[in-house]
């Protein structure tokens, strides 16, 4: 039975990422960890900080903060028990948020993290700081969804000869072997044309066994209009990437033409790196 | 309650994780105790084998020394030694593939003519699970284990390893060392996804170095989630020095048992200073390790 995480900071409180989980827990029973850490926002610090050269003290949650927590701790545990999620609560607000988001993930399956704002940003700025780090030190895979999706029925995997990419595209079919069964496109993403895929046979060997109901589509061959109308025709699905370190990570998004299919089509990101 | 779950775990493990399992193969030096763990284990898990044959182009079964000494007919020496070479690296296919078949399994085979260590690690990137015996050296030389091939290979291997000692005994218990490191939960982790557990006994085994408290590191949350998957595993916690009490538990058990740990994931440096676990269990144990790290 899987272990997911959702990790609220302090206020928010995530639609999307409830609803996959629910989704999932309906495919086959999960076990729905909701962290509650302390806000790591910091711009709230900055607001408090006096002087830019002393150590920077997050403030203790504030009362009125304090209650909407509570109030998001006891909407949780409802839509839990409506939806028979088999449930836990931890509350932790003595440690920093990214040590305590660190640890909650070295014991879970799989981390989902609502982010509007990853969709806004993303191919424009960098991610904001906090998701960045989450998905930096998270010691599990992470899985990025918008507030309104579809819940996937293919596989979007994106391949470039790295070993993060097939660790993440591994890390995916052992979490999600109820997915495996669907289409799935994996997608050459190196923008160079004329480029020879690395190992090509290899990763035909091991994603073929993985995703019987696999096709094979190399983009520098293939223009990219090819791969929206698939997109279009097949519309909810789920990208599966191993981007790993901060330069990686934008690099991988701003480069390559997924970055606009993942804003125009608000696909969930499946991420998972060594 | 329990059988409920049981019922639940059964159905959904039927169609297991493991897919694509490769062994490592010194066609030189064959190893049929590794060749019969890896067929019957794809045979237990229903999934696809490769022979990855290490056919190192370095790596010869003889040594210059045989050559050298006999003088004006060294070519002719070579020719010949090249010769039984060949025969003794096809006979090893041929030894695989009955192998294969006996057990009519589903295979295919890679030959892999560059240096050895970089072959096997690159093939490990697009595997899900590795099985290799603790005494492959890659070499014409013999070395005591941990050898320097296994060494240099879990230090970087990109899947997880089966390190094979003795003869194949199929998977019925294992049990887990457990420190609190994140390499640690990430092997039980990939332990769980690989393998269909249904009949499988689990016993997590922790070391404290104080009389503290009997409790494994970060109790509540080892135990919340070895309780969803493995709901019947047992914890045992013991007081003494990691190195030295595991091995005397270890030792008392059955050698079938598969001992899984999170291991090789300190620096070279550091483990000049300090073996690694795996070192020791490989040195005094001839039961199958189960190996993984996240580095």
């Amino acid at each position: 039975m899987k272990k997911i995480l959702l990790a609220f900071d302090g206020t928010h409180f995530s639609e999307g990422a409830f609803e996959f989980a629910r989704q999932m827990n309906v495919q086959s029973p999960i076990l729905l960890t909701a962290a509650f850490l302390p806000q790591i926002d910091y711009a709230n610090v900055w607001s408090y900080a006096q002087a830019t050269a002393g150590p920077l003290f997050i403030p203790l949650i504030e009362e009125e903060d304090a209650a909407l927590v509570h109030k998001n701790i006891a909407r949780f545990e409802l839509l839990c028990q409506n939806n028979n999620i088999d449930y836990r609560v931890h509350k932790d607000f003595t440690e920093f948020a990214l040590p305590a988001l660190k640890k909650e993930t070295r014991f879970a399956d799989l981390l989902i993290v609502g982010s509007e704002s990853f969709y806004e940003n993303l191919g424009i700025n960098e991610p904001n700081e906090s998701l960045k780090d989450a998905l930096h030190s998270a010691e599990c895979p992470v899985l990025v969804v918008p507030e309104k999706f579809q819940f996937p029925k293919t596989n979007v995997l994106t391949y470039n000869g790295s070993n993060d990419s097939v660790f993440a595209i591994k890390q995916f079919a052992y979490l999600f072997p109820e997915f495996c069964r669907n289409e799935t496109l994996l997608v050459y993403s190196k923008a160079e044309p004329g480029e020879k895929l690395p190992d090509e046979e290899y990763i035909e060997e091991l994603a073929g066994r993985h995703f019987p109901n696999l096709a094979i589509m190399k983009l520098q061959l293939n223009p990219k209009k090819y791969f929206s109308s698939w997109l279009l025709d097949r519309r909810a699905s789920i990208l599966v990437s191993g981007a790993f370190s901060r330069s990686v990570f934008s690099q991988m998004f701003k480069k390559s033409f997924i970055t606009d299919v993942i804003t125009d089509h608000k696909l969930p990101v499946f991420i998972a790196h060594l | 309650m329990a059988d409920g779950f049981y019922e639940e775990f059964e159905k959904r493990f039927k169609l297991s994780n493991m897919k694509k399992i490769i062994a490592a193969i010194d066609s030189l030096k064959y190893s049929e105790t590794a060749v019969a763990y890896a067929v019957n284990l794809a045979k237990q898990t229903n999934a696809h084998l490769v022979g990855i044959f290490l056919d190192d182009f370095t790596y010869h079964s003889y040594e210059p020394f045989e050559v050298v000494s006999a003088n004006e007919n060294g070519r002719k020496k070579i020719r010949e030694l090249e010769k039984k070479e060949k025969a003794l690296r096809s006979e090893s296919v041929k030894r695989f593939e009955a192998a294969c078949a006996s057990q009519k399994i589903k295979y295919s085979i890679h030959h892999d003519k560059n240096i050895a260590i970089q072959e096997l690690l690159h093939e490990t990137v697009y595997a899900d699970l590795l099985i290799i015996d603790k005494k492959e050296t890659l070499t014409s030389f013999t070395e005591s284990v941990p050898t320097r091939f296994m060494k240099d290979l879990l230090s970087d291997v990109q899947c997880p390893v089966i390190i094979i000692s003795g003869k194949y005994e199929p998977i019925r218990k294992a049990i887990f060392l457990y420190d609190g490191e994140p390499s640690s939960v990430h092997a039980l982790k990939m332990f769980g996804y690989l393998f269909p557990f249904g009949k499988l006994k689990m016993e997590l085994l922790s070391i404290k170095s104080s009389n503290h408290s009997l409790e494994p590191p970060n109790n509540k949350m080892i135990k919340e989630f070895m309780k969803h998957h493995f709901p019947l595993a047992k914890f045992t916690v013991l007081t003494g020095i990691a190195e030295v009490e595991i091995l005397r538990q270890l030792k008392k058990i059955d050698p079938s048992i598969l001992v899984i740990l999170g291991a090789y994931r300190r620096g070279r440096v550091s483990r000049w200073f300090r073996e690694s676990m795996a070192d020791v269990l490989m040195k005094n144990l001839q039961s199958p390790l189960f190996i993984a790290h996240n580095k």
